[in-house]
C-alpha cells in the first residue's frame, strides 16, 4: 500500500468511527423525542395530582416510596459491607468484592421471581417485596461504590486520625465522611436504574388504585403504570401511559445528567 | 494491639457482610428449591428437551435456550463494531472538550428504562423495520427485532469499557507507531486495540452478560413463541418466557417450577459470564493502575 | 477532634433517620386496613376499574385489582390471598380441587359480565368492506389450511369482495389466555373435525401445527395482537371487543353476525346455568342461534365463607359483599354496554345475587349483619 490509500484508507475509517458514534445516539434521541411527543398529549395536573384512572399521582409517590424502603434495605448493608471490603483487606474481603461485582449483572426478573417466593409467597407484603428485589438488584453496586470510595481516600487521613489517638472505627468514619459524596453519587445512579425496573414489580409490588397504604399492600410505581395503561384498550389511557413513561423518563434522566455534571463521574456497569 | 482488641467496626461490617452473603445465597436456594419438582420430574433431558407446550405437560428449555443465545449473538454482531468504532472516536478522535458531554449522550441510552425501550420497539421500531425490511415476511415480531433491540442497550456498556481500556493503554504505544510513520489509524488498529483486547473483550462479555437477561424490551418485541426457527421469526428467550407466563404459570406447580429452573439456569450462565468479563475488566484496570 | 465529632453526630443522625423512617413505612401492618384486594382475568378490568370508581364514590370503600391473569388469580385465591379472583374461563378439576382444598370449601362461580371475541384483520385496499367468514373457515385459518385471502372458501363467503392473493398472517396470544380459550372452544364447537378437542386450551401451544412450526406468531395480551395486526398487511387475529374498538381494527362478520352489545347479550338470555357453587366446567354460550356466536362470560370466583382468607374480618366481609351486589346492580351492569361489554340478562344476575346473599363470615351470614347495620344507622 503507497502513503495516500493509507491516508485515504486513514481518514475514511475515522469518519466511520463518527457515523458508528451517530448511530448509536439516534436511538437515545428518537427514543426520548417519541416519549415526548406521546407524552406530552395526555400531560396536565389532572394526570399528575389524581388517582387511577384520572392520574398516576399514587405512582409517581410509590416509586419514591418503593425506592426509600430500598435504600433502608441496602444502604446499611451495602455501606457496612464496603466498609469491611475496603477496611480489613484480605482474600475474604476481595472475595466479596468480586463476589458483589459479579452479582451486578444478576437479570432482574431474577430479582422478582426470588422476592415473590421469598416474601410475596410467605407475607404477602407486596410492596415490600418490590423493595426487597430491587435491593438485590441495588446492593452490589452500593458495596462497590462504598469500596472503590474509601479505597480512595488517601491513606494520610487514615494515618493523621490514627496519630491522634482515634480508634479504627472514628477513622472509619471519618474516611466515610470525606468518601460520601462518591458513595452518594453511585447510590443515585444505580436508584435511577432500579427505579424503571418493571419485571420485578409486577410479580411483587403490584398495581395500585389507591394511595399509599403501607409496604404490606400494593403499591403503584410509575414503571409499573406505564407496563399497565400502554395495554389497555383505551386512547386516552395509552396516552395517559407515555405521559407515566415521561415522567419517568426526565426522573431518571434528571438524575443522571445532574450526577454527571455534579461529579463527572462515568457510569458503573 | 489496642485497636485490634476492641474493634467494634470490624465486627459490625463482618455482620453486615454475612447479611450480604445471606441476600446472594437466598437468590440461589429460593431458585433451586423452585426448580426441584420439574429437576425431579424432568432431569437433565428438561435442557435437552426441544418443545415447550405447557398445556400438555411438554417443557423442554432448548427453544428458550436458543432464543437467549441467538438474540444475543445478534445484539454481540451489531454491538461490538458501533462500541468499538464510538470507544475509539471518544479516546482518540474526538474533540477532548466535548468528549465528556458525547461520552455523557452514549451513556444515557443504558439509563433508558427497559419497558420504555421496549414499547418504544413495538409502536416505532417495529412497523419502521417491516416496512424497510423484505425478510420480515413473518411480520416485525422476530428474534432479528429483539436482537436489535438488545444491541442498542448494551452499546452504550460495551462502548464505554472499551473507551476505558483504550484510555488506559500507555500514550507511548501509539506515539512510538506514529514515529515509524504509521497514520493514526495504522497505530490504533495495530498497537493501541491489541493492547487493550482484553478489557475490550471484558466489555463485550460484560454486555453479552446483560444482553441474555435483558427481559422487558425483549418480551414487547420477540413475538413470545418458543420454537428453534429462523432469525425473521417470532421466538423466545429465557427471560421473556418467565415474564411472559409467570401469571399465568403460578397456579400449576410443574409450570411455575418449570420458569423457576429456566430463572436458575439463566442465573448460572450470567453468573458464569459475568466471572469472565470481570476478570478481565480487572486486569485491564490493574494493567492500567501499573501503566 | 471536632472532624471526628462531626462524623460521629452525622452517622447518628443519619440512622435516626433511618429507623423513624423505616418505622413511619412499615408502621401501617397491623394496623387494620379496609381494602378488597382483588385479581385475576385482565379482560375484564376496564369494567372492574369502572365499578371501583363507581363503588368508592358510593360507599367510600376501596377496592383494587390486579390484571396479571386468570391463572394468577386462581393461585392467589387457592393460596387465600386475594378476597376474590377474576377468571375467564370456569375451574376445571384440578384448580377446583386446590381452590376447594379438596372439596371441603365451597366456591361461587358468579358470571359478572359477558364479552365477545371478534375476528380482526387488516387488508389493504378493502377499507370500509367487511369480510364474512364461518367457523370452518376460521378454524382452517388457525390450522394453517388456508393460507391466502383468495382461497376459495373465502371467496365463496365473500362474492362481493375482490380478495388479494396475499399470504395470511396468524396472530395470536403469546401466553395463556382466556381468550384463547373461548376462541378455541368456538372452533371445536362449530367445527370439530377441523379443531380437535385437544386442541381446545388456553395455551398458544394450540397454534404449532404438526410439523412442529407455529402457525403464525404469538403476541403479548390483547394489546399485543391489536398493535400487531394494526401495523400488518394481511394478518388476522382475535382480540377482545374493546380492543378492536379501541385500536379500530376491522372486523369479520361470523355467519353475518356482527358483535356488539346487543348480539353479545342475547346469547345469554333464556340460558341454563349450574348453581353458583357447582361445576361450571362445560357451560359456554357459544354459537347461541340469533346471538354473536365467540362469547363468553368471565367470572368473579368467591368463598361462601370467607373466614378461610387470611387477613378477612367482619367489616372486610361487608365490604365485599356489598361490593358484589355492587356489580349485580342494573346501574353497574350498564355500564359494561359502553366499554366493549354486554350487561348480564337480569335471570343471571339474579342467581348471582342469591348467592352472593348466602355468603357467610365465621358461619354468620354477611347479607343479614349488612341488613341489621341499616336498620341500626337508619
Amino acid at each position: 500500500m503507497n502513503l495516500r490509500t493509507r491516508r485515504a484508507k486513514d481518514k475514511v475509517m475515522k469518519s466511520l468511527t463518527l457515523v458508528a458514534f451517530l448511530v448509536a445516539i439516534v436511538p437515545l434521541f428518537y427514543v426520548i423525542g417519541t416519549v415526548i411527543s406521546k407524552g406530552l398529549v395526555a400531560l396536565n395536573w389532572q394526570a399528575l395530582g389524581e388517582l387511577p384512572p384520572l392520574g398516576f399521582r399514587n405512582a409517581i409517590i410509590g416509586t419514591f416510596i418503593i425506592l426509600a424502603v430500598t435504600w433502608l434495605i441496602a444502604l446499611p448493608v451495602g455501606i457496612m459491607s464496603g466498609v469491611y471490603i475496603a477496611e480489613y483487606r484480605g482474600i475474604f474481603a476481595r472475595a466479596m468484592s468480586f463476589l458483589a461485582d459479579v452479582m451486578s449483572g444478576v437479570p432482574s426478573i431474577i430479582a422478582g421471581i426470588v422476592s415473590y417466593v421469598v416474601v410475596v409467597a410467605t407475607t404477602r407484603a407486596f410492596g415490600l417485596a418490590g423493595s426487597v428485589a430491587l435491593s438485590i438488584l441495588m446492593l452490589p453496586v452500593v458495596i462497590r461504590s462504598t469500596e472503590e470510595a474509601l479505597k480512595s481516600v488517601p491513606n494520610s487521613l487514615r494515618e493523621a486520625s490514627t496519630a491522634l489517638g482515634a480508634p479504627k472505627w472514628r477513622t472509619t468514619a471519618i474516611a466515610l465522611n470525606t468518601a460520601k459524596g462518591s458513595i452518594a453519587t453511585g447510590v443515585l445512579l444505580s436508584s435511577a436504574r432500579v427505579m424503571g425496573e418493571t419485571a420485578p414489580l409486577i410479580m411483587t409490588a403490584g398495581y395500585s388504585q389507591w394511595e399509599f397504604m403501607g409496604m404490606d399492600c400494593r403499591v403503584n410505581s410509575l414503571a409499573y403504570v406505564v407496563y399497565e395503561f400502554l395495554r389497555y384498550p383505551d386512547k386516552e389511557r395509552i396516552a395517559l401511559g407515555w405521559s407515566a413513561a415521561l415522567i419517568l423518563i426526565i426522573i431518571i434522566l434528571a438524575i443522571n445528567i445532574g450526577v454527571r455534571i455534579l461529579t463527572r463521574r462515568k457510569y458503573e456497569y | 494491639m489496642r485497636s485490634r482488641r476492641i474493634d467494634p467496626l470490624r465486627t459490625i461490617s463482618l455482620a453486615f457482610v454475612f447479611v450480604s452473603l445471606i441476600f446472594m445465597a437466598t437468590i440461589i436456594w429460593a431458585l433451586v428449591d423452585g426448580s426441584l419438582p420439574t429437576l425431579k420430574e424432568y432431569g437433565i433431558s428438561f435442557f435437552a428437551g426441544d418443545k415447550w407446550r405447557p398445556s400438555r405437560g411438554i417443557f423442554g428449555a432448548l427453544p428458550a435456550i436458543y432464543g437467549t443465545l441467538t438474540t444475543s449473538a445478534i445484539a454481540i454482531a451489531i454491538a461490538v463494531p458501533i462500541s468499538l468504532g464510538i470507544a475509539i472516536f471518544l479516546a482518540h478522535l474526538s474533540p477532548p472538550k466535548i468528549g465528556a458531554i458525547l461520552s455523557l449522550f452514549v451513556e444515557l441510552i443504558a439509563a433508558i428504562p427497559s419497558i420504555i425501550i421496549g414499547f418504544w420497539g413495538m409502536f416505532v421500531l417495529i412497523p419502521l423495520l417491516v416496512s424497510f425490511c423484505p425478510f420480515l415476511e413473518k411480520g416485525g415480531y422476530t428474534i432479528l427485532t429483539a436482537g436489535i433491540v438488545l444491541a442498542i442497550m448494551i452499546i452504550p456498556i460495551i462502548a464505554a469499557i472499551s473507551r476505558d481500556s483504550i484510555k488506559a493503554v500507555p500514550k507511548s504505544q501509539k506515539e512510538g507507531m506514529l514515529a515509524l510513520g504509521a497514520t493514526d489509524w495504522e497505530a490504533i488498529t495495530r498497537s493501541v486495540l491489541p493492547y487493550a483486547r482484553s478489557g475490550i473483550f471484558g466489555g463485550v462479555i460484560l454486555g453479552f452478560g446483560r444482553a441474555i437477561g435483558e427481559t422487558m424490551a425483549i418480551t414487547l418485541v420477540i413475538g413470545n413463541t418458543p420454537g428453534i426457527v429462523p432469525l425473521n421469526e417470532p421466538g423466545a428467550t429465557m427471560a421473556s418466557l418467565i415474564a411472559g407466563n409467570w401469571g399465568e404459570a403460578v397456579s400449576t406447580p410443574l409450570y411455575k417450577s418449570a420458569l423457576m429452573e429456566l430463572g436458575l439456569a439463566l442465573f448460572l450462565i450470567t453468573l458464569f459470564v459475568n466471572v469472565v468479563a470481570r476478570l478481565l475488566i480487572r486486569r485491564m484496570e490493574k494493567g492500567a493502575a501499573r501503566g | 477532634m471536632e472532624l471526628i465529632m462531626g462524623g460521629k453526630t452525622k452517622l447518628k443522625v443519619f440512622a435516626i433517620a433511618m429507623l423513624l423512617s423505616g418505622a413511619f413505612l412499615m408502621g401501617c401492618i397491623g394496623e387494620s386496613k379496609l381494602i378488597i384486594e382483588g385479581g385475576g382475568a385482565s379482560f375484564p378490568f376496564p369494567l372492574i376499574e369502572e365499578w371501583i370508581v363507581g363503588f368508592n364514590e358510593e360507599t367510600g370503600i376501596k377496592v383494587n385489582y390486579q390484571a396479571e391473569g386468570s391463572g394468577w388469580g386462581i393461585s392467589q385465591l387457592a393460596d387465600k390471598n386475594v378476597d376474590f379472583a377474576g377468571s375467564d374461563k370456569p375451574l376445571d378439576d384440578a384448580e377446583r380441587k386446590s381452590v376447594t382444598n379438596d372439596g371441603k370449601l365451597k366456591v361461587f362461580h358468579l358470571p359478572e359480565t359477558m364479552g365477545g371475541v371478534v375476528v380482526v384483520y387488516r387488508l389493504d385496499g378493502l377499507e370500509g368492506k367487511t369480510l364474512d367468514l364461518n367457523g370452518s373457515v376460521i378454524a382452517k385459518i388457525f390450522k394453517g389450511e388456508i393460507t391466502r385471502w383468495n382461497h376459495r372458501n373465502m371467496c365463496d363467503l365473500n362474492p362481493e369482495l375482490t380478495l388479494p392473493g396475499k399470504e395470511i398472517r396468524v396472530r395470536h396470544r403469546s401466553g395463556g389466555s382466556g381468550t384463547t380459550f373461548v376462541f378455541t372452544s368456538f372452533m371445536h364447537k362449530v367445527a370439530p373435525a377441523i379443531w380437535p378437542g385437544n386442541d381446545v386450551d388456553k395455551s398458544p401451544d394450540v397454534f404449532l401445527l404438526p410439523n412442529g412450526n407455529d402457525v403464525g406468531t404469538g403476541h403479548k395480551g390483547n394489546q399485543g395482537v391489536a398493535e400487531a395486526i394494526k401495523s400488518e398487511d394481511g394478518s388476522i387475529g382475535y382480540v377482545e371487543l374493546a380492543y378492536a374498538d379501541s385500536y379500530e381494527l376491522a372486523r369479520a362478520t361470523i355467519y353475518g353476525m356482527e358483535a356488539n352489545t346487543s348480539s353479545i347479550r342475547a346469547a345469554a338470555v333464556g340460558v341454563m346455568l349450574p348453581p353458583a357453587d357447582g361445576n361450571w366446567e362445560g357451560t359456554d354460550i357459544l354459537n347461541v342461534a340469533g346471538a354473536y356466536p365467540i362469547v363468553t362470560f368471565t367470572y368473579l370466583l368467591v368463598y361462601k365463607e370467607l373466614s378461610t382468607i387470611k387477613g378477612m374480618n367482619e367489616d372486610k366481609a361487608k365490604a365485599l359483599v356489598r361490593f358484589l351486589l355492587y356489580i349485580m346492580d342494573d346501574k353497574a351492569q350498564d355500564i359494561a354496554a359502553g366499554k366493549g361489554y354486554a350487561p348480564l340478562p337480569r335471570e343471571v344476575t339474579g342467581q348471582n345475587v342469591e348467592a352472593i346473599k348466602s355468603i357467610t363470615y365465621n358461619g354468620e351470614n354477611v347479607y343479614e349483619g349488612l341488613m341489621n347495620d341499616e336498620l341500626v344507622a337508619g
